[in-house]
């Protein structure tokens, strides 16, 4: 790889990483899901100092050409990442339902007090 | 000093009410409310029967939201002093008292019970306490705070950190993490020898497998923390 693009990717990923660590020094992200961007980076990082180590991967494998093993690594990654999404939602999706019915209960309860009380 | 004992507590049918009981005969002059965090088992009914002050998550949260919930309700009530005591026998009510002296004196803002001070009674197996030591070298260097006991859920707070607790608490294995985050906040944080008794009942939250996961994931809050927090103390 030649050293303009390795350079420019280091530079695109340090932006990534300044993105990331913002996001949760604002809190916007809470440090349980923004581990695994920060460690995707900090491998990002790896692959673009030692670019031997993907080439070798890559051949081994079987891939023609470099790029398109990094590709499907990436698209696996991505992957991982929307099911893993998906099963955090499911599961807040299963407290929001939990909440709405104790809320709901509850206010009904405290409406048979008033009930009670107010006569 | 409004004095509030934070008892969280997930399935403990078996130790629950010796423990309500024991405090409740030793320091009969404090509140206390129990977190009943969505217990499976028979707590719920128990806290019921028995008439306990307590609170019913209606979701499982863990320990950090369950704590934090305490601190919420401490918040709520003007409670100027909150003590976390474990809902399974292994604290003794008997040293709340040794807690809070510091807090009521204001020398200490958090006041952490601590088992290796006098170094008697449950010492806990030489893993943990490798890793605990491991937690309390990083906390140093993270934030200042020099504390041996670092994962000790045996702690009193006063009402600054009542506060900021009720704001800001982790979700899992919040302990040490709490200590960091708080002491980066500039909270002054003093030990107190306790002896702490094994577990009589039941099965504790953590497990062998979760211990490296544990390790791992409060070192890194714990280095977060310092970076989103900074080094300023006030």
């Amino acid at each position: 790889m030649n050293l303009i693009l390795r350079i420019s990717l280091l530079i695109g990923i340090l932006v990534y990483l300044a993105l990331v660590l913002t996001l949760l020094k604002k809190k916007t992200f809470i440090l349980k899901y923004a581990l695994i961007w920060f460690i995707s980076a900090m491998l990002l990082l790896i692959l673009d100092i030692f670019p031997g180590i993907i080439s070798f991967v890559a051949s081994s494998l079987g891939f023609q050409l470099t790029a398109n093993a990094i590709f499907i690594l990436i698209i696996f990654f991505i992957l991982l990442v929307l099911i893993s999404l998906t099963s955090i939602v499911s599961i807040q999706h299963n407290d929001i339902k939990r909440l709405v019915q104790s809320a709901s209960i509850l206010q009904s309860e405290i409406d048979e007090l008033k009930k009670t009380y107010y006569r | 000093m409004k004095t509030l004992i934070i008892i969280p507590a997930y399935n403990e049918q078996d130790n629950i009410v010796s423990v309500v009981s024991e405090l409740k005969e030793k320091c009969p002059e404090y509140d206390y409310v129990i977190i009943n965090d969505c217990s499976t088992d028979k707590t719920g009914e128990i806290l019921d029967r028995e008439n306990f002050n307590h609170i019913d998550l209606c979701l499982n949260l863990g320990i950090g939201g369950g704590v934090q919930t305490g601190y919420r309700y401490a918040l709520r009530n003007g409670y100027d002093c909150a003590v976390q005591m474990d809902g399974d026998g292994q604290h003794d009510p008997e040293y709340i008292k040794d807690l809070i002296s510091a807090i009521e004196k204001d020398d200490a803002d958090i006041v952490i019970g601590s088992r290796f001070i006098s170094k008697e009674g449950f010492q806990s197996s030489s893993m943990r306490r490798f890793g605990i030591k491991f937690l309390s070298t990083l906390i140093r260097f993270a934030s200042g705070a020099e504390i041996k006991d670092v994962t000790s859920g045996f702690r009193a707070v006063n009402k600054k950190y009542i506060k900021f607790y009720s704001e800001n608490y982790a979700d899992d294995y919040p302990e040490p993490e709490a200590i960091a985050t708080a002491s980066l906040k500039g909270a002054r944080i003093s030990e107190c020898p306790v002896i702490m008794r094994e577990r009589t009942g039941g099965v504790s939250s953590i497990s062998p497998f979760k211990s490296v996961y544990y390790m791992l994931k409060v070192s890194l809050a714990i280095l977060f923390a310092r970076f989103i927090m900074g080094g300023d103390k006030k």
